[in-house]
Formats: structure tokens, sequence, C-alpha cells
């Protein structure tokens, strides 16, 4: 989807503040963050589907949002969707919080539960998980100049709408990943592809106006891209 | 978490982090002190020393810099440095001529492993939308001035490759030790937006 969280070349967002390098601001957006790792011990949720949903809040919405709640956005629908909590129990205890209602109690510890859950946030943050996957055939090789596609597709997707039909050059081959399109997607099959980075010159995305001497190179899976034969002619 | 702030004072931010919270609490679905341990991982246990350590081998071990430069990935396990976030690194090597950018435009995409969770700067649209178009511009408002014969190149960090910077080792440090380099290097060099300064400029400033 062409979405507000596609931000790049943006006009008129106002200065960046590179005195504001705090991670966290207030207690909430920590236990947001902790809500998050949660999702990596007791949901089953990709990264893309969680991306998917921040992006389909409305633009406004979006822009209008400090970054913690976009996530808290994803987490509700996170949750909800796998039936860990529902919309009307949580609709129903944000009323009481912000009447002051006393909550009911959480649930009797049991001792292996927390270790569990720990040891598996540790696992993931310490370890990771296989997000790359076993090799396959390449169609494309380093130094073969591409153009990146014109994907107004609906649904998550990776490729930036500012190199939509641009020309770049592929400067390394990075493995083989889920394509985020089916991997957002709970009901359809993961496909995977080979993702290759490419360099984009400063003066093909912006024009005239780009600064000398800058170039961008983005990730592409290979649905991104096609063999840019035009600007191969020429080259040689 | 805590917070016994009177409930008129609470954002909308916070209702709704709480309120997730009590459910799965009430639920049993996260028990005990769960999150403030993970969180407690990502202020104290990893965070941009995992990056500077890095850094500050690479400057003194030509090996581990191949090593690095070649698959980063690999040469940060060799330092324990590894895990969520960073399952597949890049490192990016900066040079006499050729200065490179991280950033995420499409969310917020940075190496925990080795440079902990990103600023707040790195989040917000203002850099996502301009540092991939105008990067001189952007990298001048963080102090830093990149000749004009000096190629700049910004990464995007749209897939599971995530990016590490290895900055220019700073004039003036040829018997600094691997620990007293590593103290050098700060977060923002490791994701580009800034250079280290030469140590004996930084004395003079004093």
């Amino acid at each position: 989807m062409i979405g507000i969280h596609d931000l790049g070349g943006f006009d008129n967002l106002g200065p960046v503040h590179p005195e504001d390098g705090a991670t966290f601001h207030e207690d909430w957006e920590k236990l947001t963050f902790g809500l998050q790792m949660l999702g990596a011990a007791v949901g089953d949720w990709t990264a893309d589907e969680y991306r998917h949903y921040i992006e389909l809040m409305p633009p406004a919405d979006y822009m209008n949002a400090s970054y913690y709640i976009h996530w808290l956005v994803a987490l509700e629908e996170l949750y909800t969707s796998r039936g860990l909590v529902s919309r009307e129990e949580l609709a129903k205890r944000q009323e009481e919080i912000r009447s002051g209602a006393e909550l009911p109690p959480p649930a009797p510890i049991d001792p292996e539960v927390p270790a569990r859950l720990i040891a598996a946030m540790k696992q993931a943050a310490f370890h990771g998980g296989g997000v790359r996957k076993r090799d396959q055939e390449r169609s494309f090789a380093v130094g073969d100049r591409v153009r990146a596609k014109t994907r107004a597709i609906p649904g998550h997707t990776r490729l930036q709408r500012y190199a939509f039909g641009k020309p770049g050059v592929i400067v390394s081959y990075n493995g083989v990943y889920a394509l985020p399109e089916t991997a957002a997607k709970r009901d359809v099959e993961t496909v995977t592809e080979p993702v290759y980075g490419v360099r984009f010159e400063g003066t093909d995305l912006w024009g005239e106006g780009a600064e000398p001497g800058t170039s961008v190179t983005l990730d592409l899976w290979e649905s991104y891209m096609e063999h840019d034969d035009t600007t191969q002619k020429g080259t040689h | 978490m805590g917070g016994n702030h009177h409930p008129s004072e609470l954002s909308d931010g916070e209702v709704r982090a709480r309120a997730l919270e009590s459910l799965l609490r009430e639920k049993g679905i996260l028990q005990g002190d769960v999150v403030d341990e993970i969180i407690g991982v990502y202020t104290s246990d990893i965070g941009p020393l995992n990056g500077a350590r890095a850094v500050a081998k690479a400057w003194t071990d030509p090996g581990f810099k191949r090593r690095l430069l070649e698959n980063a990935t690999e040469a940060l396990a060799e330092l324990g440095i590894g895990g969520m976030e960073g399952e597949n690194m890049i490192a990016l090597e900066n040079t006499d001529t050729v200065h490179n950018v991280v950033v995420c435009t499409l969310c917020s995409c940075y190496p925990w492993p080795v440079l902990g969770l990103p600023p707040t700067w790195y989040k917000d649209a203002p850099y996502r939308a301009r540092v991939v178009r105008e990067p001189r511009a952007v990298l001048a408002e963080f102090g830093t001035s990149v000749p004009g014969d000096k190629e700049v190149r910004v990464w995007d960090s749209n897939s599971e490759v995530r990016y590490l910077v290895l900055p220019q080792r700073p004039a003036g440090t040829d018997n600094y030790s691997e620990e007293q380099l590593a103290a050098l290097v700060t977060r923002d060099s490791m994701i580009g937006v800034t250079v280290l300064p030469d140590v004996t400029e930084m004395a003079d400033a004093r």
C-alpha cells in the first residue's frame, strides 16, 4: 500500500531533533516495549504483520501519535486477533483505569511461567530467530543494472514509493528472506526470495534538486525489480 | 511497572498500555517481573557499548576488520554480539572518500544487538523523510560537515538486514588501547550521523 509510513522524501515535516536521543520518555513506553517483547514468547506473529497494523493507521492519526502509540495500536490488534484478550475486555479495562476503579488481581504466579517467558525473550534478544532462509536460485547478480518496479499494490510491502520506477545497480547479495507481502498475512503461504542491496543515485531519485554526490541503497526482493536493459544499452 | 498517578493525569498511552498489561496478568499470560527483566536486558546488557567494542577491535585488529566487512554477523558473533534485529548484519566502512549513514524510512529498523534501542530522533518522521533526500543537510544539523568531494551513501533498512557504520579512527589515538578507543566511539557515529573528533581537537576545545 502507499501509506503514510512511507516517509522517504516528504517535505515540510520540520527539523530533526538530534538532542532527543532518549529511547524512552515515560514508563508506559517501557511497558509497551515489554509487551511487544512478550509477543516473541506468547505470540505467533511476524514483524511484517506487526508493521502492517501500524501502516493501516489513518494517516492523520499516524502523524499525530507518538512512536509507542503506534506500537500499542499493533499490539492491541495482535493480542486480540489471537484471542489472548478481547476488544470488549480492553475497552472495559481502559475505562476502569481512567476512572481509577480497583482492578481485578493478577492470576496466581506459577513460577514456571515467568521463567519460561524470560528464557524465551532472552533467547530472542541474544540469539534472534532464523529470519534468513535457505539459499535458492537467483535471477540477479552483483553489478546488474536493474529498475525498481512501480508496485502500487494493496497490503504490506517493503518497497518504498520513492524508488518506484527508478534505475539502480546491485551492490550486494544479502541472502534469502520471506517476502513481506506474504509474511504479513496469516492465511497466505510465505514465499521466500533472494534479496539484494541496490544503489540508487540521488539524481535518479530526486532529480536536479538532489544533493550532489549522494546515493541511497535499498534492499530489494527479486519481485521488487527487473533487469534494466535500457540503461545497459546506454552504458556499453 | 509502577504508576501511582491520579487517574485524571493518565495519558492515552498509559491507559492503553496498562489496560493490556492488566488483562494479560489477570489471565496469567504475563506473570511476575517478566517485563522489567526484558527492559533490563535492553537498558543494561545490550547497547552501544557492544558496537563500540566491535569498532575498537576493527581499528586495532586488521584480521577482525576484514572479517567484519566480509561477514559482520559472524564477526560480531566472535565477540558474543548477536540476536533479534541483528541476525543479518552488514558493516559499512567510512573512508577518506565515502561517508555512510543509516535510516529506516518505513518504520524504525535498527541493529539492536550492537546499538541497543534507537533514539527518538531516529524513529521520528523528519529524520526518516529527509535523510534519504538531503543527507548532507541533515548531517549538518548533527554538526557533521562532509566535504563536497566525499560521497555520502545512505542505507535505508527496509529488509531484515541491519547496518553498522564503522567510523574512521580519530587522529591522535595511535597509542590508545582497544579499551580506550572503545570509550571514544559514540552511538551516533555508528549510525553515521556524526564523525568522531580528533583527540587533539577535543583536548584543545576543553
